[in-house]
């Protein structure tokens, strides 16, 4: 399996978010079509998976960063937003507080990840939780557009979404012409800084 | 447990329920989060109930120290740790030795920030260099980050089972504080073979493949090597020891009779020096900026000199 992956091209991308918000249900949902509310913990610094998608007839293999939200990681957390190409910036749709942080999360993002455009979808969680919802969907969708963002609403619970979220985030990336030119990767995205740390159950890829 | 010796005789707990009347710390918000995502894979014979409960008190063992001390800052992963001491020694016990746990054994992972603890994780390419030269070179160009949880958790994060996590946990409270990046070490080494066959430069794989603890490990062996290896390589022989602060707790004995008061002191002295190391490489970096911008200058003065005039 790695033997054809080299032909394909690779996009390094990140999900960022504040804590609880469902950052790694999402990415287990993604990558593994995997929830179990029971088995999802609280993530210390880096996790990192890979998986092989195909958005728009091509190829690409996804290395995906998922970040501990508590604060205090954040000084390790950001050197993996280098020569990132995409971020889905995630927040709780019944938490309030965690959606009003996604300025600080798109000036991180800005601060810490080259000088490239990189491409964000504003992801809207635990969609699932019919009457706790206490962000509206014109509310998101606004905060994602001012930012440049797409925006989507997801369930890891129910898995609504969590496919369209990271290839809406591809799509992004493929419209970047600073990113993306004649189908491959335009940026640099070869072996990054420090890298790190992984769960349980690591594949090679999760294709 | 059987390192309640270790890790001595509380001598202020008579107030068992003072801690309720400090100010909440501000960092509580992020205990009650992890808690409630805590005991996922042990026990698994509770009620939902007696679940709840357990919930309570852990919180209150996480939020009675953090008040007690207040200049300690929660990590996330802090609440794996007092899972295994909360299910081991039940709720009194564990409230009474938390606190002599956290000032002698993890203090250096509850600074205010993560830079004592990356100097620690630092030591480990070197540490596998020194037992396993061909592994250490192979990992090297990676950093160190993947033993974050193992080494933050003391396995507790990775573990899934209560026996193992508190088998290891024995042998680290009767351990120096670092014993946990020799047995990282020791079990790299036991996995030599798989890490060997990713290849160098592929980094995102290798750090994935390293931060993983495979399980069923064989415990009993890999504990024995790695005291050996902590004899034979004692954390001072390592260039990166230069990095560990003066009031790190790995510098101290264990065997040293130790009160609270005194870890206490330790906690804020060692918050002193990183505070003090923090401000002399912003006045560093401000020497290398002015040394720099003096460079630029003094060339572009002489270019003037020479080439425009």
């Amino acid at each position: 399996m790695r033997a054809d992956t080299h032909d394909i091209p690779t996009l390094k991308v990140l999900l960022v978010g504040n804590s609880n918000v469902g950052k790694t249900a999402i990415f287990e949902r993604f990558v593994d079509d995997f929830y179990d509310p029971e088995t999802t913990t609280a993530t210390i610094g880096v996790d990192f998976r890979s998986k092989i998608v195909e958005v728009r007839d091509t190829k690409v293999k996804l290395n995906i960063w998922d970040t501990a939200g508590q604060e205090r990681f954040r000084s390790l957390t950001s050197s993996y937003f280098r020569n990132a190409l995409g971020a889905l910036i995630v927040f709780d749709l019944s938490v309030y507080e965690t959606f009003e942080q996604l300025p600080l999360w798109f000036r991180e993002l800005r601060t810490y990840s080259s000088d490239q455009q990189v491409a964000t979808v504003v992801v809207g969680a635990k969609l699932d939780k019919v009457g706790s919802r206490v962000v509206n969907r014109s509310e998101g969708m606004a905060m994602a557009d001012k930012n440049g963002a797409g925006y989507i609403e997801v369930s890891a619970k129910t898995g609504v979404g969590v496919v369209e979220a990271f290839e809406m985030l591809i799509g992004r990336i493929m419209d970047t012409p600073a990113l993306w030119k004649d189908g491959d990767v335009l940026a640099r995205t070869d072996s990054v800084v420090a890298v790190d740390q992984v769960e349980e159950g690591t594949r090679y890829c999760g294709c | 447990m059987a390192s309640d010796v270790k890790l001595g005789v509380p001598e202020n707990h008579e107030a068992g329920n003072k801690w309720r009347n400090i100010v909440p710390n501000e960092q509580e918000e992020q205990v009650d989060l992890d808690v409630k995502r805590s005991f996922i894979y042990y026990p698994n014979d509770l009620s939902p109930l007696e679940l709840e409960n357990k919930k309570t008190e852990l919180n209150e063992l996480i939020v009675q120290v953090l008040r007690r001390h207040p200049g300690l800052s929660y990590f996330q992963g802090f609440h794996d740790i007092a899972s295994v001491f909360l299910l081991t020694c039940g709720y009194k016990t564990s409230t009474d030795i938390i606190d002599h746990f956290v000032l002698f054994h993890i203090r250096d992972c509850m600074l205010p920030n993560l830079s004592p603890v990356l100097a620690y994780l630092s030591l480990l390419p070197s540490l596998v260099k020194a037992a396993d030269y061909r592994l250490g070179h192979h990992i090297s160009q990676v950093e160190p980050h993947y033993a974050l949880a193992p080494f933050l958790t003391l396995f507790s994060h990775e573990i899934l089972d209560l026996e193992t996590a508190t088998r290891l946990f024995d042998f680290f409270l009767a351990s120096n504080p670092l014993m946990p990046i020799y047995l990282l070490a020791i079990i790299l080494i036991y996995r030599r073979k798989e890490i060997l066959d990713i290849s160098q430069d592929d980094h995102d794989i290798l750090h994935s493949v390293l931060s993983r603890i495979p399980p069923n490990l064989p415990f009993e062996d890999l504990i024995e090597s790695a005291s050996d290896l902590f004899t034979q390589n004692p954390p001072n022989s390592f260039g990166e020891w230069r990095r560990i602060g003066q009031h790190s707790c790995s510098r101290l004995p264990i065997e040293d009779n130790m009160t609270l008061s005194y870890g206490d002191e330790m906690l804020l002295l060692a918050i002193k020096d990183l505070r003090r190391h923090g401000h002399k490489q912003m006045s560093n970096t401000h020497v290398l900026l002015s040394a720099g911008a003096m460079f630029v200058a003094i060339a572009a003065g002489w270019y003037v000199q020479n080439y425009v005039l």
